[in-house]
């Protein structure tokens, strides 16, 4: 199991005015699923490439198992963290063995070629996700939510010890949207450092250990969903008022109904 | 991949290489001087054709087929665009401008010329690739097209003066010929002097095919699988360029071949570089020793080879690009 924390990372983009994460701290605890969760421009993307090394911040510093992330090289930090972007428009349509087979690439040569071994095991990953009939169909022949569950795939065959995914279930229908968490949280019941990004409490509730709530580039919160997902908090964080209960000990949100009342007008 | 799969593109490839060597036989027995297999054995002229010649020629031009295909598969692949051809870091404008500039105010002797535009040819990938630091708009590999445009446009500019300045009856003949792309004339120190740079270029290519791939997916996830992609893009990029450059500088400047190859390789082979890239080669080699023998023998006078890849390439690509399969939409 691999270990992720965070110290007072700062982070501005070139050429703006201000910061987009504003000396975070944070730990993902080993083997648990972490929710990110926050509003639009809140940070959670940012703060995930920061984990992922593709930005580099300007203050502060990322340990992966107590060692700075720069110390690692680009190709041994593959072999621990897997990266699902929240879309991933392709040039050109791969088929989905051809797409899985890339995740191999952190465990070959750089001039090696994937063998049948690394074929055999990505059989094997698309027969555990039920997938294994798309094996040879194009990537952009799928429907949205299988083309959701590529990616995902992908990083099993990288074989990683943490996996971070923004976004996994945006624009997704509730039946591939269980399919996805289903995925996501086997992952970390097997053992694997999960965070995941989402704007959604109800997914962070369903699946996370831990919830990270960021908001303007802090971190204004943090704890299991029960702590966190609170009705006032909710408000506070995205200015609307919503309705928090209790669905098998689990907290579950839905917008306050006055939000909708029949005085509401366009203005 | 299933075995079946694995069969039928075995199949293909079997069918391409046999095509190559049948097309690479036949080229050396057509042209203006009828020959058979048996004038080889009796007659003197015949023999001298075959091996000083058509056998140089044909060489260069499956050199040059290869060349330019391989080049472009990969430059697409490194560039996330399947409309990138082995000219859009500007490389086949410099080199014709190297030719040019050689022509005027070096000397006609072929290897002044070939290493003249071997030279420019680098120049103005360089020039692209120091200008897109300076550009401040769009992704790195859209600052790479940009600048490649530019540098493109600077030496297509560069070329109309020297065309201006050059002696109408004795230098503009062979700079027009030269800007028009073909092999009449090529023997085999061309192809020897092509040769090393080229077949180094398409090797190393060959070579790294699998990791092409990865260079078509976003960025960051490129990254994320541990590729450095500054490395990787920077060593097929310099490997397709010195195998373009190599080529123009003897064949002069030939369109449509990187661009068009690829899309019939993906075609036949999907999307996977493993495939793409050594069937780009063979059909490169192919269609443009069959493009060669078309501008050799259908005419009284021979006609420039890129004029004939641009009237076959043209509408064939559009043939390929209106049926289904192959690269996304948009």
């Amino acid at each position: 199991m691999v270990k992720i924390c965070v110290e007072k990372v700062r982070y501005r983009y070139p050429h703006r005015e201000c910061d987009v994460l504003k000396g975070v701290s944070l730990e993902l605890p080993e083997g648990k699923a972490t929710a990110l969760l926050g509003p639009n421009g809140s940070g959670k993307t940012t703060l995930l490439k920061v984990l992922l090394k593709i930005l580099a911040p300007q203050e502060g510093t990322v340990y992966v198992d107590g060692e700075d992330v720069n110390e690692f090289s680009r190709d041994d930090l593959s072999k621990l963290i897997a990266w699902v972007p929240q879309e991933e428009a392709l040039s050109f349509s791969y088929t989905v063995i051809e797409y899985l087979l890339l995740g191999r690439a952190p465990h070959l040569g750089f001039f090696s070629l994937p063998t049948k071994k690394d074929e055999t095991k990505i059989i094997e990953i698309l027969s555990e996700l039920g997938m294994l009939h798309l094996s040879h169909r194009e990537i952009l022949s799928l429907s949205g939510g299988e083309k959701r569950l590529v990616p995902i795939a992908r990083t099993l065959a990288q074989e990683p010890g943490v996996l971070l995914l923004d976004e996994p279930t945006a624009h997704l229908d509730l039946g591939n949207k269980a399919k996805v968490l289903g995925v996501i949280k086997g992952m970390a019941n097997s053992g694997k450092t999960v965070c995941f990004s989402t704007h959604d409490p109800n997914e962070a509730s369903l699946i996370a250990d831990n919830v990270v709530v960021i908001n303007g580039g802090d971190i204004v919160s943090c704890g299991a969903p029960i702590e966190v997902i609170t009705k006032d908090f909710l408000k506070t964080i995205y200015g609307t008022g919503v309705t928090v209960i209790k669905v098998h000990g689990k907290p579950m949100v839905e917008l306050a109904s006055d939000n909708f009342s029949k005085t509401n007008r366009y203005t | 991949m299933d075995e079946v799969t694995s069969l039928k593109y075995a199949t293909r490839f079997s069918i391409l290489a046999a095509v190559l060597g049948l097309v690479f036989v036949i080229s050396l027995f057509t042209g203006r001087y009828s020959l058979c297999f048996q004038d080889l054995l009796s007659d003197d002229l015949g023999k001298y054709i075959v091996w000083n010649i058509r056998l140089s020629r044909t060489l260069t031009a499956a050199l040059l087929g290869m060349a330019l295909s391989v080049s472009g598969a990969t430059l697409q692949s490194a560039f996330k665009n399947p409309l990138v051809d082995p000219g859009i870091m500007g490389v086949s404008q410099g080199a014709a401008f190297g030719a040019a500039f050689a022509i005027l105010f070096l000397s006609n002797y072929p290897p002044t010329i070939e290493i003249s535009s071997i030279v420019f040819g680098l120049l103005a990938v360089f020039t692209a690739y120091t200008m897109s630091s300076a550009i401040k708009y769009g992704e790195r590999v859209l600052r790479l097209v940009l600048a490649g445009i530019v540098v493109s446009a600077l030496f297509s500019g560069g070329v109309g003066v020297m065309e201006c300045l050059a002696d109408p009856l004795k230098q503009l003949p062979e700079l027009t010929f030269w800007l028009l792309g073909g092999l009449s004339g090529v023997v085999w120190r061309d192809f020897l002097y092509a040769l090393p740079l080229a077949l180094g270029g398409i090797l190393a290519l060959l070579i790294v095919r699998w990791r092409v791939n990865l260079l078509t997916l976003k960025d960051d996830v490129a990254l994320s699988l541990g590729t450095d992609l500054s490395k990787l893009r920077g060593l097929v990029i310099t490997a397709s360029v010195v195998a373009t450059a190599a080529v123009t500088s003897v064949a002069g400047v030939i369109g449509w071949m990187g661009l068009m190859v690829p899309h019939m390789a993906r075609k036949m082979f999907g999307i996977d570089n493993r495939r793409v890239i050594p069937a780009s080669a063979l059909l490169g080699a192919t269609l443009t020793i069959i493009f060669d023998g078309i501008a050799r023998t259908v005419s009284p006078g021979e006609i420039p080879l890129g004029v004939v890849t641009s009237l076959f390439g043209a509408p064939l690509f559009v043939f390929l690009l209106s049926r289904k399969g192959g690269e996304t939409d948009g």
